[in-house]
Formats: structure tokens, sequence, C-alpha cells
């Protein structure tokens, strides 16, 4: 397990903002206010965690089905703590849906935006990989996320229902590559 | 690396270039030091910072070369070492790089002083250290250069017309600095830059420092209107604060995020960091640009000509008054030829408030005239604000003087389509930058339009193929007067196929009627004909109230309005004579007021009144440097004159003693205050820069003023004001001390023992108040 500079999990605003669903970033009027806020307020509650194993290929690995026997298989996660997804409840419950709505947007975008890094550096190391996997996608069922999370990787801080796949802190997120 | 691969890559893919060394060098204990100096003294320092930007992501690694440029060392004391300093920045910055991808480009940046009129430095002389230095990087192998941190259009232009006169075939990215409201502190407004820019030969465009990202998302909003250039940007880490006495930059790089994807959005290709920034947020950048490629810029340009401070469209009519011109005037042109330019300057002052929108300049009969003529010439319309000019000048080699040192976008007046006209004064568009005037002729009258057609095809394509794009032309049809027996309806026709054809016009108005009566009458009406068939502009005389009503109805006609001149254009009490530098004007007030007040109310209540308000317009932002400094001139042999009427043979309110302390060699605040003091009627003894407290106290023994004022600019040097005060106070000269600059605040001022002034709108009244008092006398011995 290590825990990583702050800084890997800023986001760029354009996603943040078109997962909040506006139509493309606003550069100007009310939307920069709540901007600034929601990128300091995310730095300020955000401790990121980060594993990552790379294995040589054997048969008790957990793989999409779309997966033909790779060379070896990076397996990752990521999470930003516990503390977001306190204030993100929050602000709901204080009737502040907004803070609360972007702020979770923002945190989605900040785990995506830690594995987008670690997939840029695997691939330096690794070379030719598969594209980036999550459970729940392209033939991984969503209840791989707790056996992976079981099996190969060290981040204690996160735990998934192994009914429902769904994790603890909510922003996490585990991730594979498979390398030719 | 050559321009044209650079340009490939920035087309593809957004770079990142490193983050700030002079913060980062004081944050690690090395405040001290010149920070190109550690290159000798200290390389280990260097190459740890440096290889924390490659690693955290860079592009583009800078040299550590910021102050190495020959004029700048020599005020630091370090002009023996200038070879040394840059081929170890080059050496470490490639050991820095190792086997990385990133280029290495040679950072240079201000050489310390500003350019007259704001400053002592020449422009060739700057030209020449930037040349110096640019040439002795590129022979250590830089992949580039990038200039940064210019708060003075005329040291960029310099630096530009310096670096590129040594080294034509490497990448440029050009930078200047600017407030949050996008004038820079010589009043120069981002856009007045961008025009420049866009003309001069260099490949990116940019903004740096001053501003964190937020404030600078609007610079580059407005830059990116006059120039399509790729651009740079690189923020400060928000403002500074200081804390325990030392200035500190908190803004962390998620300060930086939400901003990157404003930048991308308005083209920006290159984005860096700089003061206060660090490899996180270098990192920051490079993880939200990474595989993103810059945006083209797909807006039209306006077509704009700059001075150093007023910008003015070419549309929707261009007005270009004709009389700064001798022909005809003998003493006019004797006056010139004894370089007296006064008329010059009140020609243009008088038809500025006529309305004219830029200046057409003919200094009359060049053969009589030197090169430094063009110079001066256009020094002193800068000096005074003036309107954007038209360089009408015949001879390239004056011509090229006057756009070399012309601060701003000219118009060049003019190109007849002739291989060695063409070629000559080509050469100074590409050099120098500006508009130009292209006659529709060769060697001799076209017979026809359309063999004026033809001409003027070939003069737009020969300026196209040596990258002057056809929206840099105006094209002059040449009128011929009616009174020859030449058809106007052929002038006309050729506006007409000319304003099809995309291109602007101008004309010499008064042709048209050269020789017959009722000469106003015939501008008239041919100036609405040729408004109607698409004529966007003429010399004319813009005093003529028939001209200008037929421009605005001719634009009418069309659905355009001419937007009206600007407030303070129209002021005619004092302080709009002062801001305007029309010394007649204020005479004129203050003798006026003198029936009714006696010379000290005159002085106190009209005089001093206007600079007060000035003083407050230049500290809210409302007027900048040039106006200040003008109407500080203006004011002050008024002054003079009112002190001596009233029988006083010393200055009205006192002397005030300024010095920038040791270790600090800034020195533009302490003239800002210097100039407002000055137009206020004070004695000012400016004792210099980088002044150990012993010199100081000698001086202020020698020359006993009222009141002392001490700037500190950096956080390294602020405690020098109070190692001064104390030293004043054991030698037991007790004139009461003013502390200010970037660095001071009222707490550390206070504590210090020394009065605080916030900026320069208070200055005046904190000065009057302290010779007020029964301490304000002069110093004790």
């Amino acid at each position: 397990m290590a825990i990583i500079s702050k800084h890997w999990a800023l986001p760029d605003w354009q996603s943040v903002a078109a997962r909040a669903g506006m139509n493309r970033a606003r550069t100007s009027g009310g939307w920069d206010d709540y901007k600034q806020w929601v990128y300091a307020e995310g730095y300020a509650l955000v401790e990121p965690r980060l594993n990552s194993t790379t294995l040589e290929y054997r048969d008790d690995l957990i793989l999409p089905t779309s997966f033909t026997q790779p060379r070896a298989v990076s397996y990752f996660a990521a999470t930003l703590g516990a503390e977001i997804d306190q204030r993100i409840n929050d602000y709901f419950q204080q009737g502040q849906d907004l803070k609360g709505f972007l702020l979770d947007s923002w945190g989605s975008q900040a785990v995506e935006q830690i594995l987008r890094w670690w997939d840029r550096v695997l691939r330096r190391a690794y070379g030719k990989g598969t594209i980036r996997f999550s459970p729940g996608y392209k033939g991984l069922e969503i209840t791989a996320n707790g056996k992976i999370l079981e099996r190969f990787l060290d981040l204690p801080e996160v735990v998934a229902d192994s009914q429902t796949g769904i994790m603890l802190p909510r922003k996490s997120c585990v991730a594979l590559i498979g390398w030719e | 690396m050559n321009r044209t691969e650079f340009a490939e890559i920035i087309k593809k893919r957004v770079l990142t270039l490193d983050g700030a060394y002079g913060s980062e060098f004081f944050k690690l204990g090395y405040g001290e030091h010149c920070t190109d100096e550690l290159n000798l003294s200290h390389p280990q320092v260097v190459l740890d910072l440096q290889k924390k930007y490659v690693q955290a992501g860079a592009d583009i690694l800078l040299s550590n070369s910021f102050n190495a440029n020959p004029l700048k060392l020599q005020k630091l004391g370090l002009q023996e070492s200038f070879e040394q300093i840059n081929k170890q920045a080059v050496k470490i910055g490639r050991q820095a790089i190792g086997k990385r991808k990133c280029m290495l480009f040679g950072n240079l940046s201000s050489c310390g002083d500003y350019l007259v009129p704001f400053g002592e430095a020449d422009f060739d002389e700057v030209a020449e250290s930037f040349a110096a230095q640019a040439k002795l990087l590129a022979e250590l192998g830089v992949d580039g250069f990038v200039l940064e941190t210019i708060s003075d259009l005329a040291e960029y232009k310099a630096a530009v017309v310096g670096i590129r006169s040594v080294c034509a075939d490497l990448p440029l990215v050009a930078q200047m600095t600017f407030e949050a409201d996008g004038v820079c502190t010589t009043g120069s407004r981002v856009e007045i830059f961008a025009a420049l820019a866009q003309d001069l030969d260099i490949d990116v465009v940019g903004v740096n420092c001053s501003t964190g990202p937020e404030q600078m998302v609007e610079n580059i909003k407005r830059l990116r209107k006059y120039t399509d250039k790729p651009l740079s940007v690189e923020p400060n880490a928000g403002d500074p604060v200081l804390r325990d006495g030392s200035l500190l930059y908190l803004d962390g790089p998620e300060c930086f995020a939400p901003y990157i994807a404003d930048f991308l959005e308005m083209g920006v290709a290159i984005v860096g960091g700089c003061c206060g920034t660090d490899d996180r947020h270098i990192a920051t950048i490079k993880q939200l640009t990474v595989g993103k490629k810059p945006k083209m810029c797909s807006e039209k340009l306006s077509q704009v000509l700059t001075s150093r401070t007023v910008l003015v469209e070419v549309d929707p009519f261009l007005k270009i008054a004709e009389r700064i011109n001798p022909a005809g005037n003998e003493k006019f042109q004797n006056e010139i030829t004894a370089f007296d330019f006064e008329r010059v300057k009140k020609l243009a002052l008088s038809q500025a408030r006529e309305g004219a929108d830029i200046l057409d300049v003919n200094l009359g009969i060049e053969k009589i005239l030197q090169k430094e003529h063009f110079r001066r010439v256009v020094c002193a319309l800068d000096k005074m604000n003036s309107l954007p000019v038209s360089l009408d000048v015949q001879s390239s080699k004056n011509m090229e003087i006057a756009a070399r040192h012309y601060i701003g976008r000219p118009l060049l007046n003019s190109i007849r389509v002739t291989a060695k006209s063409l070629e000559n004064k080509t050469k100074i568009l590409q050099k120098y930058g500006g508009m130009v005037v292209l006659l529709a002729m060769d060697k001799k009258f076209p017979r026809s339009v359309e063999e004026a057609l033809q001409i003027v095809e070939q003069g737009v394509d020969y300026l196209q193929q040596h990258g002057i794009e056809s929206q840099r032309v105006l094209v002059d049809p040449l009128l011929n007067s009616i009174a020859t027996g030449s058809l106007p309806e052929n002038s006309l026709r050729l506006i007409s196929k000319l304003h099809e054809r995309g291109l602007k016009t101008t004309c010499g108005l008064s042709n048209i009627s050269f020789g017959m009566p009722s000469r106003a009458a015939i501008e008239t009406a041919f100036l609405a004909q040729g408004i109607g068939a698409g004529l966007s502009s003429a010399i004319m005389e813009v005093g003529k109230t028939e001209l200008k009503d037929a421009i605005t109805g001719a634009l009418y006609l069309q659905g355009k309005k001419l937007t009206l001149s600007s407030e303070s254009e129209k002021r005619v009490d004092l302080t709009g004579a002062l801001l305007q530098g029309d010394a007649e004007l204020a005479s004129k007030l203050v003798t006026e007021a003198l029936e009714s007040k006696s010379a000290l109310e005159v002085a106190e209540q009209e005089l001093a009144h206007s600079m007060r308000e000035i003083g407050q317009l230049f500290a809210h932002k409302k007027i900048y440097l040039p106006e200040l400094m003008l109407a500080s001139q203006t004011a002050e042999p008024l002054f003079g004159m009112l002190t001596e009427d009233a029988g006083q043979s010393a200055p009205r309110h006192g002397s005030v003693m300024l010095a920038t302390v040791k270790g600090d060699i800034h020195s533009i605040g302490k003239q800002i205050i210097g100039t407002i003091l000055k137009g206020a009627g004070f004695e000012v003894i400016d004792i210099g820069q980088d002044l150990d407290k012993e010199v100081i106290a000698s001086k202020v023994r020698e020359h006993r003023p009222n009141i002392l004022g001490l700037s500190a600019m950096m956080t390294t040097t602020v405690g020098q004001v109070e190692a001064t005060k104390s030293y004043l106070a054991e030698q037991g000269l007790n004139c009461p001390v003013i502390a200010g600059g970037a660095s001071m605040t009222k707490d550390l001022a206070e504590s210090y023992g020394c009065h605080y002034c916030k900026d320069a709108s208070d200055v005046v009244e904190v000065c009057k108040g302290l010779v007020a008092t029964p301490t304000g006398g002069k110093a004790n011995q």
C-alpha cells in the first residue's frame, strides 16, 4: 500500500463538469466560485492510497472473459479515503445538494485520475497491454472487486461487499491491465 | 530542434513547461543569492530542482539563466561571470534531463531597468544585451528560448529584435507580465501586446507571473482576440502573503487544476508555472494536459494599430490626421531639422482632440534629416502617450529606425510595388511589425483600374509570400486631383473592387481637390461616396466638421457607427490637461486661476489638487505609468512658476529623499512615488538603489530632507529597512521614515518605527502630514 501525493488525484474541470451533467466546462459566471470551492474542498479532504501488483499469468487469476492468456496482469486499486464520503453525505443531509453533487462528481473523477496516472506509469514499465478494465465492465463481474482486493492487493482501507461489489470508501476503484 | 519541428510538436500536443526557480531557491535557504550565480556556487541545488521538474513531467526545462544577460549581471556585479553562468546553466540543465525526453530552452528575462522614457535603458543597448545572451545560449546548444517576466512593451520588443538578430532558427516563446486587470506596469494592455506580438518573429505568445491562474484566464482570453499564434501561460501560485517576514506563495496544485481546462479551451499550447509553483504544480499540469491537442484559433482577428497605450481598430473607419507634415512650411521644417518637436507634439495633441484615430507623421525633406530625427520623433510621441502613428517615411533606412523604436503596432506608409520597395519595407515589417499602406502603383501610375488591381495583387502576393498577411495591408488607390482631368469614378471603382477582394483601403483625401475651389465640398462628397464604395480610411484634415459629418453619415447609411472618444480625451480641466501633457492648456488654466487666487492658493488648491486626483487615478488603475509621468512632468514647471511668483525659493512642501535598501535593485515603485511627489510640489532627492545603511545615513546628513522614503521590493530585503532605520537613530538622524515596496505592510513598517504608505494614492497626504508635524523638520544632526 502506498500513500500518494494528493496532486495525482486532481481531475480536470471538464471531466468533473461532464460527470456533473454540464454540457461543457464553464469559464466564467457563477460556476467559477463553485469550481474553486470544489477543488479546495476535495483537495483538503482526500487521503489518496494506491496499491498495485503485477503477476505472471497463472490459472487462478481473475480476468475478464475477453482476456486470452496474457503474459502478465497488473492489478491495482485506489481510494480517496473515507473523509470525502462523509462530507458528501453531510452536504446532502444538510440540504446542500449542489455542493454534495459537485463534490461527489469531483471525487469520482479524482479516483479515475489516479488510475489514469498509474495506468501510464505501468505502460511505461510493461509495454503493450490491454485497455484498463474495472470489474463491472467488459465481462468481469462487479463482485470481482472484493476478490481482487482480497487475493492480490494490500489496501486494507478498502472493503467490498461480496454480494454487490460496492466498495467502501465509496471513492475507490479497482482496475487491471493484461500485458502481451 | 528547429522552428518547423517545434511548430509540428505544439500542433499535436500541449507541452508542460517547468516551475519556479527563485521562490524554490528561497525556500531552500538560498534567497540571498542571485539565482543564476547558484549555477557556479551551488550547482547541486540547481540540479536537484531541475531534476524534480523533469521527473514531474516537464516537456520543456528552462536553463537557470533568468538574470544572466550582460546588463542585469552588470547591475549585480557579476558581469565577469556572464559566459560561465550561462555555460553552467546549460550544462546543469542537460544533466538534469539525462536521457529523458525533455527540451532545454534558454531562459531570458528583463535587463533590470525600464527603457526610456520610464527608465534609463536604451533600446539598442537592451537589444544587444539580449542578443549576446541568446547567441551564447544558442551556441551552447539550447533547443529554443523562453522570454519571460517582461513588463515593458519596449523591452519586450528590444528582446525579440535582439534575440532574432543572432538566432533566426530556434523557437522563441515570448511572454509578458500583466496585472490582474490586463495592464502591465508601463501602461500597455494585453490587447496591445498581442497586436505587436502577432507581427513579431516569435513562435509562441504568452503571459507569465504577477497573477494566479484564475486571473490569467481572463488575460489569455483577451490575448486570443488579437493573435492567432500558439499561446503559453505560466501563472504564479496565487498572490504572495507575508508570513514571519517572508513572502510566501500558498496556492497548491488544487488551485491550478481547475483552470487548466480553461487554458486549453482558449488554445494554450504550453502550460507552466511561475513564482511559487513547484514540482507538484508541474506534475498536475502534466497530468491534466497529457494527450491533449492544442486547440487552433478560429477567430478572425481585428485589424488594429496601436501606440504603447492606445489601440485603434481600423473598422469601421480610420481617420488618419495629416497635419504633422512641414510641406510648404519652412519654419516647421527648420524646427524639425533642429530637433525641436514641440510643434509635432502640439499637433499630436490637437488632432487627437479633434477626433483623429491615428497620426500621420511626415518629417518633410528627408535629405536634410538624419536617422536620429526619426528615432527622436517616435520617442517624443511615445513619451506623450500619443495616438498610434502612421510612419510616413520615404527612405527605407529612416523607416527602419522609426519602426525599430516605435512602441506598438504602427502603420508603415508606404510601399510601392517595385522590387526594391517591396524587399526593403517587407524586411522592416518582418522585424518590427505593423500594418502597411500599399500604393496601387509600380514604377509608374497605372493607366486603368484593371492595371491598378493587377499591381495590387502582385504586391499583396509578394507580402503574403513573405509572411505579411493581407489583413495587415491598407491599399492606397492614389487619388489624383480632379483639376488634372482625372475621373474620380475610376478611383471609386478601384476602391469598390478592392473592397470586394477583402482588402482595406486608405487615401490622401486632399489630393482629390488639389488646385480646385471649394475644396472642402469636393472632399466631403468624395469621402461619402468613397465610404459607400467601401473606403476604410483616409488621411485627412480631421478637424473639418463637414468631413467628420460625412463619415458619420455615410457609416450610418451602412448601419455602422463610429465609436466616440474616451472620456479622458475630452477632459479640458487642469487634471485633463496634465494627463494629456498639454503644457499650454495647463498653463492657461493656471494663469486664469491666478486672476482670483494667490500663487500659493493656486499651487495648493488647483495644481496639487489635480496631482492628488491623478495619484488616485493611478492607484485605482484608471490611468497607468505613462500618463502619471507625463502629468508630473507637465505639472513640475508650473509649481516652479507658482512658487517663484509667491516669492519662495524653496519648494512648496519640503523635500523627500528616496532610496531602495541594500540588496534590492528594484526602482520602479520608488520612481512612481518620486513622480507623484514632484508633481505635488515636493523636492525629491532620489539617491538610488541597493544602498548600504551607512550610505543612506551619510546622504541624509548631507541633504537633510524632511522625509526619508525607503523601499524594499523583496522579502529578503525587508529587514534592511529596519536595519537602516535603527542605524539612522543611532546616528542621531531622526527625520521621519516612510517605508514602502511590494513586501512592506503597515504592521511591519510600524514595528520598525516607520510610517507606511499603502500606494501612490496616499503618499502626498502622508508626506504633507509629516511635514506639517513638529518632527517633520529637517533631519536632526
